[in-house]
């Protein structure tokens, strides 16, 4: 059941040097394939405005950003290792930053779905082996075997 | 019975995550709760009668009700610290 991933939306070691930046390189994956409609990029940046989505996990910060389920046509889970450390806002903060290496979009079509692949993801986040594989990551086939055997949604 | 309410900003997502582990800690620990998700815009007229609001989001307003955030049931980290909080509370 891994018809949430695409070797399309693994991006690995971005130079991506802010938030708009990271949104505009995945989202516009997400865009290009028909799995978003074209607002989907402008709707990643105004969520993560109102609502952010930064979450310090111990040693690496994650971005879990997404958009309202309107947006979205597929349901498709992104990941993206960056090369330099971007600041995001912490999720339930104005002002407290944390420096995220990897940013997981979580596009669904639907609510429902949205909670069950958020509840996945935030089990993976909590594992530090998890994430220091992520962060060893090389190549995308490498990146989705290991995203194909640990996301058993 | 004591009255939990989790709330988030846009959706209803990490609020159903945090929602649930909390079940599950007050379960543990024998407390008799009800646990429920709003948003954090729909508090002011959810409050009532509850004892302990616990958020993913920015809580501004005073509700008259401790407010405990509750990132650390997203992230992992500090979790244990989180968790006494809550039991400090409705014990």
């Amino acid at each position: 059941m891994n018809n949430y991933l695409d070797k399309g939306l693994i991006l690995l070691n971005s130079s991506a040097d802010s938030t708009a930046a990271i949104f505009e390189e995945i989202g516009s994956v997400m865009i290009t394939k028909g799995y978003a409609n074209s607002e989907y990029v402008e709707g990643l940046k105004a969520r993560e405005k109102e609502f952010p989505t930064g979450v310090p996990t111990g040693v690496i910060g994650v971005a879990l950003p997404h958009t309202d389920a309107s947006y979205v046509n597929e349901s498709k889970i992104g990941l993206m290792t960056l090369k330099e450390p971007v600041s995001f806002r912490i999720m339930g903060s104005d002002s407290d930053e944390i420096e995220v290496k990897v940013v997981f979009l979580l596009g669904c079509s639907d609510g429902e779905e949205h909670i069950q692949v958020l509840q996945k993801i935030v089990e993976l986040v909590q594992q530090q082996a998890f994430l220091d594989q992520l962060l060893q990551l090389q190549t995308v086939e490498e990146a989705y075997q290991l995203l194909e055997s640990n996301l058993d949604l | 019975m004591k009255k939990v309410l989790v709330a988030c900003g846009g959706a209803v997502a990490t609020s159903t995550v945090a929602a649930n582990k909390i079940r599950a800690l007050l379960k543990e620990n024998n407390i008799d709760a009800d646990v429920s998700q709003c948003r954090v815009s729909e508090l002011g007229s959810k409050v009532s009668g509850t004892d302990l609001i616990v958020t993913t989001a920015k809580v501004d307003k005073d509700y008259g009700v401790p407010v405990i955030h509750g990132l650390a049931f997203i992230s992992g980290v500090g979790l244990d610290k989180t968790k006494k909080e809550i039991l400090e509370v409705l014990q």
